[in-house]
């Protein structure tokens, strides 16, 4: 979810920088010399560091933004240990880390800005929590208090009683009643420690638990493109098969209808392919061809 | 001049390839050949790590594991831990170590696996080669990519990259692991005997050739991921 939010944030820069190069193209042609004056101007400023008037900290915002924007078009990949700025006006954020002036990529990834914040959007590794989270486990190991819960990351979590709708008095119930070893669950990643001790809860309205359907596991860094811009990507997938679908952050995917396999071929699709143009569009043509020729088998 | 077998010049590598993603199944994998020598590594993590008394409460650890295949030689290479891939296998871990930032994740492993396909003198540093490619490709935490090459001294003149039958007649072998824009060294070993102000020109030699094989393993890692650049 947290992914969606990133991506709108991104239109609406884009819009922005779209309105700011407009304005720069007036601007230079009603006097080129006088721009490139201001733009002397605006580096001489920088080196001195502080110091901005009005006029040249726009003309500085703009050209960073343009060229921030020149990043995250280019497709540009970064590896472990390449530069992206070399600027101190810029926070690492997710997946890098700055020495010296600079700041470096950790892994391998696409750059992201968040207004001086810089993060990388990493193109492959294993799923690590984050609070709020929701994720789909399964039952490792019934405890006293508690659950342990496999949830496809390098850390199990755990589920306290506390962490579940209603008072369960453990000396006089048998919790694996409740969530028995092997079963699945929806659930919110509610806490997670320095240490990494996951805790996750059931009390929010959309955890469950899953009775029937079946499961299938991507690599969690491609889930926010089997949701898709506002869960344009799952909508898709479910309106046309008519399954019921659960995706977890850490790239366990919960199918339950009629179409199953329609469903979890239209995500290994998505998966495969995440990189390609219009895959909305690409994944909408191959449901409706499939479903077209199931229709077509069935009448023969 | 000294006329290698090979007709290479002095500070020239051999012939390299580089590949990553060769295996489905692990998390990361690279296949590296240098000259006759090739390597193959596999990632695998960070994962849980039992027994539980190996994890460290506030960071990863990294497992290495160093085998030669049966195949690798000429002479067939008893399968199973001998003194020579223990050593090496801990060398490569700590040449591997320093560019991890082990501390994002506490508590779990990385399993770094190097198999030697092929043996012609040089295989701990293509086996590092490999591996640092396979960390990077299983979206593993670093600072750096980790390269790594050995250069000797034969009659007078500096050379890099040596092969088997170079190996043989080399005043020194210096193989060194290097974090190029880091400009740190992560291993530096040497079999032999030589002046320290030799010492330090094969070390300069070896870093030229870690700087061009840091372009080799940035471009095969391009290959791979670069389509992936995303929408």
């Amino acid at each position: 979810m947290e992914k969606v939010e990133k991506i709108e944030m991104d239109d609406s820069i884009k819009q922005e920088l779209e309105e700011d190069v407009m304005e720069e193209i007036q601007e230079s042609q009603e006097s080129a010399t006088e721009s490139a004056e201001k733009t002397n101007e605006a580096s001489e400023v920088r080196e001195e560091k502080r110091g901005f008037t009005r006029e040249t900290y726009e003309k500085h915002e703009r050209n960073e933004e343009k060229r921030d924007d020149a990043v995250r078009k280019g497709k540009e990949i970064v590896l472990p240990g390449d530069s992206i700025v070399e600027s101190i006006d810029y926070l690492p954020g997710r997946n890098c880390y700055r020495d010296g002036n600079s700041i470096y990529s950790k892994r391998l990834g696409v750059v992201y800005y968040r207004g001086h914040v810089i993060d990388v959007v990493p193109l492959s590794g294993k799923y690590m929590p984050e609070p709020d989270d929701m994720v789909i486990g399964k039952v490792a190991e019934v405890q006293y208090s508690g659950w342990i819960i496999d949830i496809n990351s390098p850390y199990k979590a755990f589920l306290p009683l506390s962490g579940v709708r209603g008072f369960i008095e453990p000396s006089r119930t048998d919790i694996s009643k409740i969530y028995g070893v092997g079963e699945l669950i929806y659930a919110r990643v509610s806490e997670v420690t320095p240490m990494k001790d996951i805790r996750i809860s059931m009390k929010d309205p959309s955890t469950r638990k899953f009775e029937n359907g079946r499961i299938i596991r991507i690599s969690p860094v491609k889930v926010p493109r089997v949701i898709g811009k506002q869960g344009s990507m799952i909508n898709l997938i479910k309106d046309k098969t008519g399954c019921r679908i659960s995706v977890g952050q850490n790239g366990v995917i919960w199918i339950q209808g009629e179409k199953e396999h329609l469903a979890a071929k239209a995500i290994t699709e998505i998966e495969e392919n995440s990189h390609i143009q219009g895959l909305t569009d690409h994944i909408g043509k191959l449901l409706n061809q499939e479903t077209f020729k199931q229709e077509s088998d069935r009448r023969e | 001049m000294y006329k290698r077998t090979d007709g290479r010049k002095n500070d020239e590598t051999r012939p390299i390839k580089m590949k990553v993603g060769v295996l489905k199944h692990a998390d990361g994998s690279a296949l590296v050949s240098i000259g006759k020598t090739m390597a193959l590594a596999a990632v695998y993590g960070p994962r849980e790590l039992n027994p539980r008394h190996m994890q460290e409460s506030d960071r990863a650890i990294v497992q290495c594991n160093y085998t030669m295949a049966p195949f690798s030689t000429k002479e067939r290479v008893r399968p199973g831990p001998s003194r020579r891939s223990t050593e090496i296998s801990k060398v490569t871990r700590e040449a591997l170590e320093p560019a991890l930032f082990l501390r994002d994740f506490p508590k779990t492993t990385i399993d770094v696996y190097i198999v030697i396909l092929q043996a012609n003198a040089g295989t701990r540093t293509a086996g590092i080669n490999a591996a640092s490619l396979a960390l990077a490709d299983a979206g593993i935490q670093m600072r750096d990519l980790v390269t790594s090459i050995a250069a000797g001294k034969i009659e007078g003149h500096y050379m890099l990259d040596l092969n088997g039958d170079e190996e043989e007649e080399t005043d020194c072998d210096l193989p060194i692991a290097y974090m190029p824009r880091e400009k740190k060294f992560t291993l530096i070993q040497m079999d032999g005997n030589i002046t320290k102000d030799d010492m330090k020109q094969v070390i300069k030699t070896a870093v030229k050739g870690c700087e061009t094989l840091y372009e080799h393993q940035r471009k095969a890692l391009r290959e791979k991921w670069s389509k992936e650049g995303f929408e």
